[in-house]
């Protein structure tokens, strides 16, 4: 069975992603990330971010919302103390957490040089951070400025996380692609509010929250299946994947890779057994490869 | 940290919301006082964390409070039930290398401080108990502390049983802490800005209760402030803190 899939010359040895700020920067759990088909590392900010206060976590059965705020090392200690200590044939993708164009700037020429990083991921996305970030995603012509840049600084893969908070993203998927990124990413949290009822205000430290989990596949297949059709780069979808049929859904839909997310928190093994699961229903269904399922959804 | 398939070997009521329950792990190896699991329920997409309260061979202890649909599936579980637990996690606490010691319980705080005292059993350093909470009812696992301990201090909110008055109050009234070693105390939170208000020059070791995402230090959902105004992960860089080291 061969579950390899490319996107342009990379090549994965499977189509699981370990998603941004749900692994950590990459120095536990390394025998999971030696078996997924590539890791995306906490968001990186220019400087140093000590985050929101908390809560930052609150959740249902299908759902987690999160208010972590991007607390991370900022690049040069994440260049200085934690690149070095990052070993794993796994492609590495660093996730790009910029507040204006010139911090993306900044953050590709930091490390555009590292071996050790096949690409990066533009955060142009978090909902937890009051300014840049979600705003750059919200405009096709800022995700096309943002993208073009950092397509004229490296030759490194480029990932875009889009948001679909207050945009349309066909436009802003469709703007990517134009500017020459490698693949979009399908799509970042959704804009939550938790409210502490017995207290009258919001819930979470940080006022409001980035919703996942579960509950949020339908819609975010939708929308895989939507950006598909009108774009001619890879899609990574990330929603709301506990499941190898989630997996196979989303290939069917038009992504050639997909993010594993909050089910890491629950289990950090939890993409080992996804993988399972997927070669499972390959097995049975008497398919070889796995790419033969992207965008395969019958009937649209 | 592994996965366990557990068994639910017992689930007694202790108090109004409050719960023991005994389950079996096969295969572990050292829990360290303060180390917590992480178990699954069938109500909430992520685990809820429970330290490690008791432990007699591969049968654990824990304390449950119900607070939420979680902690209320847990609670109404019966015994044979099986349990989808995670753990140790944390890095649980220092040892004292002096004694006496003395252990400050706030209400359900009482159920790691119960395995510390296991632990610190037969060791001769001295160990004594502040054992508190707001009613008689809700004090728990008396029994066992007085098994373990030299001396054991009942007190509640209310003056239902034992001395009158908060864990924080009682504390500086009380002969002999100054020649205390070393404090470990676990409770809500009110009770740590207390006590640091107190302001002992003996170390006082604080076992953090936090909402947490994962328990693996992967997603930095437990924050706590620490003195030079970073966060730290409750989950891996604690549950027990330095009381001096951290903000509140």
């Amino acid at each position: 069975m061969n579950l390899e899939v490319f996107l342009g010359k990379s090549r994965f040895r499977n189509p699981s992603v370990l998603a941004s700020g749900t692994f950590g920067y990459g120095l536990t759990y390394t025998d999971v990330i030696d078996r997924v088909g590539a890791f995306v590392t906490k968001g990186i900010t220019v400087q140093e971010r000590v985050g929101n206060p908390p809560p930052r976590i609150w959740d249902t059965k299908e759902t987690v919302v999160n208010s972590v705020g991007l607390e991370n090392v900022g690049l040069k200690r994440f260049k200085e103390e934690i690149l070095p200590r990052i070993n794993t044939s796994t492609p590495l993708y660093v996730n790009l957490a910029g507040v204006t164009i010139d911090d993306f700037r900044t953050l590709i020429e930091g490390l555009r040089d590292e071996e050790k990083v096949s690409g990066f991921e533009l955060n142009l996305s978090c909902p937890n951070v009051k300014e840049g970030g979600a705003a750059l995603g919200q405009s096709a012509d800022r995700v096309r400025k943002v993208a073009s840049l950092a397509r004229s600084l490296t030759t490194k893969s480029i990932w875009v996380k889009l948001t679909s908070n207050f945009c349309d993203v066909r436009e802003t998927a469709a703007a990517a692609a134009d500017a020459g990124a490698d693949a979009v990413v399908i799509v970042n949290t959704l804009n939550a509010l938790i409210i502490d009822l017995a207290n009258r205000k919001p819930f979470l430290g940080g006022g409001s929250g980035g919703l996942s989990g579960p509950a949020i596949k339908p819609h975010v297949l939708y929308m895989v299946k939507e950006v598909s059709r009108l774009i001619d780069i890879p899609i990574i979808a990330s929603g709301g994947i506990t499941s190898g049929k989630d997996v196979v859904e989303y290939l069917l839909a038009g992504a050639s890779l997909v993010q594993i997310g909050s089910i890491n928190l629950v289990d950090p093994q939890a993409s080992l057994r996804i993988l399972k699961g997927l070669e499972g229903w390959l097995k049975r269904e008497g398919i070889v490869c796995v790419s033969e399922l992207i965008g395969r959804l019958e009937g649209i | 940290m592994k996965k366990y398939q557990a068994t639910l070997l017992e689930n007694r009521r202790l108090g109004p919301e409050i719960y023991s329950l005994w389950v079996k792990i096969a295969d572990l190896g050292e829990v360290k006082p303060g180390q917590f699991f992480e178990f699954a329920t069938d109500t909430r997409f992520l685990r809820r964390a429970f330290s490690l309260a008791d432990r007699d061979g591969d049968r654990l202890r824990f304390v449950v409070k119900v607070v939420g649909s979680g902690t209320r599936w847990l609670a109404g579980l019966s015994a044979g039930s099986k349990l989808d637990l995670l753990g140790p996690l944390g890095e649980g606490t220092r040892m004292p290398s002096s004694g006496p010691v003395m252990l400050l319980a706030g209400g359900v705080g009482a159920a790691p401080l119960l395995y510390l005292a296991r632990k610190l059993n037969g060791q001769g350093l001295g160990v004594d108990t502040l054992l508190a909470a707001g009613t008689e009812e809700e004090l728990i696992l008396a029994e066992e502390f007085g098994s373990l301990c030299r001396e054991v201090i009942l007190a509640t909110d209310d003056g239902s049983c034992g001395q009158k008055g908060l864990l924080t109050d009682i504390l500086p009234t009380l002969p002999g802490t100054k020649d205390i070693q070393s404090f470990y105390a676990c409770g809500p939170e009110a009770m740590f800005v207390a006590l640091k208000r107190l302001n002992f020059r003996k170390p006082v070791y604080a076992f953090l209760e936090s909402r947490m995402g994962c328990g693996t230090g992967l997603c930095m959902g437990c924050a706590v402030r620490g003195r030079d105004g970073r966060y730290r992960r409750v989950c891996t860089d604690g549950p027990v803190f330095d009381l001096e080291e951290i903000e509140l």
